[in-house]
Order: structure tokens, then sequence, then C-alpha cells
């Protein structure tokens, strides 16, 4: 096994998933590419890798429905999604289905590196999933509601981290930080970040 | 008005016209008869006219006198008709764009991210390989060809964007009265009768969607339903089967545990086996003439949304059926904040 780990690549394009083979390759990992859901499930199933990247405009399977089935929210290892569509909305589903966040198609290598890297390093500070993160209190009112990566989020903000700063150490891009945080309010009813810091600390 | 050039009024591009200099037309051959033309208003909108000519020898000399007459109509209910109708194609024509640039895009996309990738991993070999150095020009050569691969990047983005002039925006939608629009569009555009059967559930729950997308999936299945449609040899084959005669297109609206489900149904030969495989790749050769190409495109919109575009494929009788499932919303819509 390679010191970087191994990093799964599901896209029904061959050219795409071997260039980003190529690509993780150089930088020392090990790749195995799927062509199609199933026999991805079946793999990350059996054994998780370091990081996985999933197309969700597959034919066939959505990617949506892959991330459900896989109980993404609950997964051993970061997920991002590549798209070739741009559809925001679509990645927003996408993101509160449980994947850490989305790289738009065509992306450059050094990007889509930097934040598999990130994200791998990021998931091995964190933990066990499901853990309590410290900033929150073990039992403010709406807890349960949140996924634990919402929890993770909320943390960094109780902290008083900026979206950047909350991006950078969970290694999800600032944008997709936004998203989380509308979520996490809309769940607890918060309608400004004074109110949120109020809820968590109760 | 009085005084001026018949062309104020009347549009220079009528097609009624073969070459274009209405005066000269009419003082010529347009004497005596009536004309359709196209009348242009000050603010730009043009409207429907007859135009008669007549000619009458006075003590001056010859005179001729014209008869314009708007054909618009004052019935206000049928004048927002018309405003709607004109909406609608407008629509029409927007997203049928956005649909095939749309296509492109993602199409494109996916050579042009592998082209990017293995440019780079050039660079980075070519930067790793101990011992040897590599040379200056080559590595030059690389770094331009990664900035037009850009550069492709960046024009797909524009044109994604430049069609429809919007992102794909969600919100609270009607289904039955979507569908019913998407039916008037395509009745507007089509020349022949068609009969199309509604079966709509009358009380569907409210679904958060893009409702240009929806609507066009909507019209690319009925349309391809409509290019299959058995047609009757003759007028009294027509009259033989009409007890009988089925729709052309059936289609449904349903709710169904967690969604809601829009039904397509025609009265083709069905989908061969040979067929269906390839029946949602995008511009895939084994597809049937007159059919879509963007089946694709409306299974990716249906699992954009978390939903699915299935089809049965039908055969011995029966038409194919596709269906269109959409889930529901899971609360009440929140607005952007």
């Amino acid at each position: 096994m390679t010191p970087n780990g191994e990093i799964f690549i599901v896209d029904d394009d061959p050219a795409v998933r071997d260039a980003l083979s190529v690509v993780f390759s150089l930088e020392g990992y090990h790749v195995s590419g799927y062509a199609d859901g199933n026999s991805f499930l079946a793999a990350a199933r059996a054994r998780p890798p370091a990081c996985i990247i999933l197309d969700v405009h597959m034919p066939g399977r959505s990617g949506l429905d892959i991330l459900r089935e896989l109980s993404a929210q609950n997964y051993a290892a970061p997920i991002f999604i590549i798209s070739g569509q741009g559809d925001i909305p679509m990645a927003v589903e996408a993101i509160k289905n449980g994947a850490l966040d989305f790289i738009e198609k065509p992306f450059d290598a050094n990007t889509v590196v930097a934040r598999v890297r990130d994200a791998i390093a990021a998931w091995t500070r964190r933990g066990a999933v499901g853990e309590t993160p410290e900033y929150l209190s073990a039992s403010f009112a709406g807890r349960e509601l949140l996924t634990p990566r919402e929890r993770e989020v909320l943390s960094q903000i109780a902290a008083g981290a900026s979206n950047k700063e909350a991006g950078r150490l969970l290694g999800i891009s600032p944008r997709t930080i936004e998203v989380h945080r509308a979520r996490i309010m809309e769940k607890l009813g918060a309608k400004n970040a004074a109110d949120l810091v109020r809820i968590v600390l109760s | 008005m009085l005084g001026r050039d018949i062309k104020t009024i009347v549009a220079l591009e009528d097609a009624v016209v073969p070459h274009g200099f209405i005066s000269d037309y009419l003082f010529t051959e347009g004497v005596g008869g009536s004309h359709s033309v196209t009348g242009r208003h000050r603010d730009g909108n043009e409207f429907p006219v007859t135009l008669f000519l007549a000619e009458s020898m006075t003590p001056e000399g010859r005179q001729f006198i014209c008869f314009l007459r708007d054909l618009r109509t004052r019935d206000p209910a049928e004048q927002s008709r018309h405003r709607r109708q004109a909406d609608l194609l407008d629509m029409a024509r927007v997203s049928a764009m956005d649909e095939m640039s749309a296509a492109l895009a993602h199409e494109i996309n996916q050579p042009l991210t592998a082209l990017m990738l293995y440019i780079q991993a050039v660079e980075r070999v070519a930067l790793q390989a101990p011992g040897t150095s590599v040379p200056e020009s080559a590595l030059l050569i690389l770094q331009k060809a990664m900035r037009e691969a850009e550069r492709a990047g960046h024009i797909i983005q524009r044109m994604r964007r430049f069609a429809s002039g919007r992102e794909p925006v969600r919100r609270a939608v009607d289904l039955n009265a979507l569908v019913d629009d998407a039916l008037e569009l395509i009745l507007l555009g089509s020349s022949r009768e068609a009969k199309i059967e509604r079966m709509f559930a009358p009380q569907l729950p409210v679904i958060i969607v893009d409702p240009v997308q929806i609507q066009q999936v909507v019209i690319d299945l009925v349309r391809n339903a409509l290019a299959v449609a058995r047609t009757p040899s003759t007028a009294q084959d027509r009259a033989k089967d009409a007890p009988q005669e089925t729709p052309d297109v059936r289609i449904a609206t349903r709710q169904s545990g967690g969604a809601v489900m829009v039904d397509v149904e025609d009265n083709g030969p069905g989908i061969s086996s040979a067929v269906i495989s390839g029946l949602f790749t995008a511009f895939s050769s084994t597809e049937c003439a007159g059919q879509s190409q963007n089946l694709a495109m409306s299974k990716s919109i249906a699992q954009n949304h978390g939903g699915e575009l299935l089809v049965d494929p039908g055969g011995q009788g029966r038409g194919a059926r596709f269906t269109l499932q959409l889930p529901l919303a899971l609360r009440r819509a929140i607005p952007d904040s």
C-alpha cells in the first residue's frame, strides 16, 4: 500500500477515469476505477478507500441515488462529486446527501489533487464519525437533527471560524460551508448568527 | 402618419412581398387584390394587416387608394391568449436552445477534462524525470496547450449561460398546470391534428422543481410520442376505426408514494430490445428516426431533481410508455435568503 492511500474514481467516461488515474498515481496514490454505480458500490462497501471521486451524471443509476445507497452521510471516507453540467441545485442536493464537496468539470490537476489531499488530511484529524466535536455542548436543542458533517461545520462556526478557515480545516470549499451553514440554520430555526450561537451554547 | 410612405407602417421584411420594395410591387402587380402583410407599430410590435389597393382615374390622373385593415382582435380574452402564446413560443425556443447547448457542453466537457489532466500529467512527468533535463521549449509548449484547454472550458461555460441567460432555479410548481402549458406549446407548433388524452390526478401535492427544465422534458416526451403515432391510412379507415380509435398520446399525472409521476404513452409499435440499450445515451446512433436526441438530457434533468426517467418499451400492440418521476417536496419551500 502506497503511503498516500487508495482512491476510487467512479466515472462512465473512460478517458476521464484514466486521466484522473494517471494524475493521482503520479502523486503516489493507488487508484481504482469504476465505470458504473453497482460495481463501485460493491467495492466501496467491502473496503473503504481514503477518498472517492464520483461523477453524478453517469447513465443508469443517478449519482444522488448512489450517495443515498451508500449512506454517504456516515461513510468512512470523504466523497467528492464531479459534474460536467454546472447544475448548482443538484450539487447542493448531493451535499445534503453526504458528499463532502463538488468540483465542476473541466478541472485542473492541481485543484483536484489539493482538494483530495486536504480532505484526507482533515478526515484523519476528525477522529471517529459521530463523536461530538469540540466547541459544542453535548446536548443542545436540535442536535439530533444535524448530520455529523453539519455538527462539524457548526463546531467551527461556534468557535468563530470564517467560511474560509472552516473550509480549510474540514477540506471543504467556502461555498459549500455556506450551504451547510444555511441548512444548519434552517434545521435549528436560527434567524441569524447570534441566534445560532445562543442555541448551540445552551 | 398622413402623407408618409406606406413603408412606414408595413414592415419591409414581409414574406408576402417577393422583392422587398412594397411600393413597387403594389403599383405594378398588386392593384385590385388584397394582400396579407405585417404592419409594425411605433413601439416595434408587429401585427397582421390586410392591404387592399384600388386604382381610379380622376381628372387629375391615375390615383391609388390603399386600404389598410388592422387584423388584431379587439376581444381582450383573445388578445391575452395571443400574448400568452407568444410568451410560450419564446420560452420553447429558449429552452430548446438551452437544452442543446447544455447537452453539448456536457459532452464536450468529458474529453476536455481528460485533455487538461493529461497535459498537466505530462508536465509533472517531465519535471519528475530523474537525471534528464527537459527542454525548456517542451515545457513552454505544454503551458500553451494548457491555456488553450482552459480557454475552451471558458467558452463552454459561456455557451451554457448564453442561450437562456439563466441558471437552473427551483420553485414550487403545480405539475398539472405545467403539463397543460407544455401540451399547448406542442399543439401550437404542430400542423396536424393531434389527439392527446389527458388523465390528470386532481389534487397533486406541490413539487419543487425548475419549471423550464421539467417542461422541456414533458415537451420532448410528447413530441417523441407524436412522432411514432399510428396514422390511419384513409379517411374511410378513420371513420371505421372511430369508436375504438386510440389517442395518439395518453398523458397522465399521478402520485405514487413519495413521488409524483408523469406518464407519456404513445400508440406506436413500442421499442425494440436492440434500441432500448442505447436509448438514454446522448447522440446515440441506434435511435430511430423522429425521436428526439434529448432523452439523455431528460433523464439527466430527472436525476438532477432527485427523480428518474423510466421506460416501459411496450410492443405487441402496446405503445411505449415513459414515466417521469419527481420526488415530493419534503417541507414547505423556504425562500432564498
